[in-house]
């Protein structure tokens, strides 16, 4: 602890002047040694709020029951059990819950961007009648979330026969106005001359958009995938309303259910949970710097 | 209909190419657009927009399992109002919980943005570690949360009896376990706005500061007058999208407390959920959502309203 807040300490008088001209210069010294260690201790406070809680389900899910209900509780396994995660794998039905949330991923995420991207497209590259008012309704309806309507919602879906469906989790919130705005707001820096010498050169519509924007618009769609991805692994709210059938659970709804029971199997849920949590763990691992971008720019949540 | 539209769409366009009388036999550019659109356009009509007229006309209705719907007018209205307990409940526990999620959020979002702007190493690692838990699922926070809370094994109390603190039941007791469901959602949720209010500060250019200190400015002067200032407008980004996050919370606490203990945590979403789901109530259930609907709507009302003000300053 107090290793991570005298380390940098030699460093603070040193690397101001390049670091940030705000933080003062030679007229003042910069951030004095006390600021700078109250700095880093203020952090490293921060730190341990934010992460200790996703540790102590880490640890946790490797100890035994009788480690789990010993009072005060160790901090960390004595023996790292490996057999909470093979138990809870094989007795509960994860691999099923597993494969449903992974095609619901696939599935939504090649959807999203397959209709959004298009739809983009026209906002950004046409000009017809009815343009603006399409682009204010989409805005309009951002501000009903599911949330706020979720009973005619689940009545349409039964209507339409997508109650109990993996498509009644994957069709509905493929069409989100945030991934339209996102591709929108990318394809609108794609040059017209380009669509122009293209459609010159004989190219019909389709073409255009699949040989010429669609390549050119990859980061944006880069980043559309990334969030996708996320936002339909950790989906809670559509499984919860049109999925009765537990053959059909996704690994967020198994879960939820799992623990609304009365619980006393505390290593296989904990097990469960970070075995749930592992994914979006990863792709945060390499992927962070899009994610984080892609919210200091558009302001959409993870 | 079933999730076959990209492929339809595409049919579609070719049909349409093919019916468009142009040389080449191509799509028609003035029909293109229509027709890129119509996929989303599909969707998003059958999935918000019917839906949302819907409810109004729902709102209407008492809807009952076991006989045909019938036209009440704005009783649903009345009966929320006058006669159901739960109701205000959820009124109340959802105005205690958007009014402490939000300070709570808008203090310490402000606290860990001016942390990871100071020159700091390791600021990257920093900003991921206040990141990461806003990448969890609902789910997987409430399952920590449920395990860090838990009364005999938890980490919280571990902590309490560490240093001779009694335990603490805490998201069993009526009278604090709405604390600490907020405190939990502040603690998923604080890193996605410290990142808003981050980027908000490395916006303002340091030719400002360098200026102030010229002048002799302290550290706390140019905080003050330069900082808090020119960062007011990401402030209120903050301050909007985190209202109009809190008004619509449910899944989270849905599954940490259920609403409880007793209704305890119950909030307006749940209620909408659980007149609708679980009591068959979808008249009852549509009022609400109603009610919900419109206060969202003045809250981007009021964001675009007082966003264009400040664009004009």
């Amino acid at each position: 602890m107090t290793g991570a807040v005298q380390e940098p300490g030699p460093r603070t008088g040193r690397a101001r002047p390049s670091a940030r001209p705000a933080a003062g210069h030679a007229v003042r010294g910069g951030p004095s040694r006390l600021a700078m260690s109250l700095t880093y201790l203020s952090l490293l406070v921060g730190v341990i709020c934010m992460f200790l809680p996703v540790l102590w389900v880490v640890f946790s899910s490797f100890k035994s029951l009788s480690e789990i209900y010993r009072i005060p509780p160790p901090i960390f396994p004595s023996r790292w059990l490996v057999s909470n995660y093979t138990t809870a794998v094989r007795s509960f039905p994860f691999v099923r819950e597993l494969i449903n949330s992974t095609t619901v991923t696939v599935v939504a995420t090649v959807l999203t961007l397959a209709i959004n991207s298009m739809a983009a497209f026209a906002l950004s590259k046409y000009s017809f009648r009815g343009r603006d008012a399409v682009f204010l309704l989409m805005l309009g309806t951002l501000m009903i979330p599911l949330q706020a309507i979720m009973i005619p919602v689940y009545l349409t879906m039964a209507k339409l026969g997508l109650v109990n469906t993996l498509w009644g989790i994957i069709i509905p919130p493929s069409a989100t106005p945030t991934g339209v705005f996102l591709l929108r707001q990318y394809m609108i820096t794609i040059p017209d001359e380009l669509i122009e010498a293209a459609r010159i050169d004989g190219a019909g519509e389709w073409r255009i958009f699949a040989r010429v924007v669609l390549p050119l618009a990859t980061p944006a769609l880069a980043v559309l995938a990334i969030f996708s991805v996320v936002w339909r692994w950790n989906d809670f709210l559509w499984p919860l309303i049109v999925i009765n059938d537990p053959n059909l659970f996704t690994l967020q709804l198994g879960l939820a259910r799992f623990s609304g029971e009365l619980v006393t199997d505390w290593n296989s849920l904990l097990a469960l949970t970070v075995l749930t949590m592992l994914p979006v763990t990863v792709l945060f691992a390499f992927l962070q710097r899009y994610l984080v971008s892609g919210i200091a720019a558009t302001g959409i949540k993870g | 209909m079933r999730g076959t539209q990209p492929c339809a769409s595409r049919k579609a366009a070719r049909g349409g190419a093919s019916r468009a009388p142009t040389a080449h036999g191509r799509l028609r550019p003035r029909l293109a657009p229509y027709l890129f659109l119509a996929p989303n356009l599909l969707v998003f009509g059958v999935f918000i927009i019917v839906p949302a007229v819907w409810n109004f006309y729902l709102s209407l209705f008492r809807v009952s399992l076991q006989a045909p719907p019938a036209y009440v007018g704005l009783a649903n209205f009345g009966y929320l109002a006058r006669q159901d307990d739960v109701f205000w409940h959820a009124v109340r526990n959802t105005v205690v919980f958007v009014v402490g999620d939000v300070l709570l959020i808008l203090v310490l979002a402000l606290v860990i943005a001016l942390l990871l702007n100071a020159p700091i190493r390791f600021r990257g690692f920093f900003r991921s570690i206040f990141f990461y838990p806003v990448l969890l699922s609902p789910v997987i926070v409430a399952e920590i949360w449920r395990w860090v809370l838990n009364t005999q094994y938890g980490l919280a109390n571990a902590f309490l009896r560490a240093v001779r603190l009694p335990p603490q039941p805490w998201l069993l007791r009526a009278d604090y376990a709405l604390d600490w469901v907020i405190i939990s959602h502040v603690w998923a949720t604080v890193g996605f706005f410290a990142l808003i209010l981050l980027a908000g500060l490395q916006a303002i250019q340091p030719a400002l500061y360098e200026a102030a200190e010229v002048d002799g400015a302290t550290r706390w002067h140019s905080l003050r007058h330069i900082t808090l200032p020119l960062l007011m407008p990401s402030v209120f980004v903050v301050f909007i999208l985190g209202t109009i996050r809190a008004v619509q919370v449910f899944e989270y606490i849905f599954v940490l407390t259920g609403g409880g203990p007793g209704f305890a945590t119950l909030t307006i979403v749940q209620y909408i959920y659980r007149a609708g789901f679980q009591l068959n109530e979808f008249g009852l259930a549509s009022a609400a959502s109603l009610l919900l609907v419109t206060v969202l709507a003045m809250l981007t009302v009021l964001q675009y309203v007082l966003g264009r003000m400040g664009e004009a300053i």
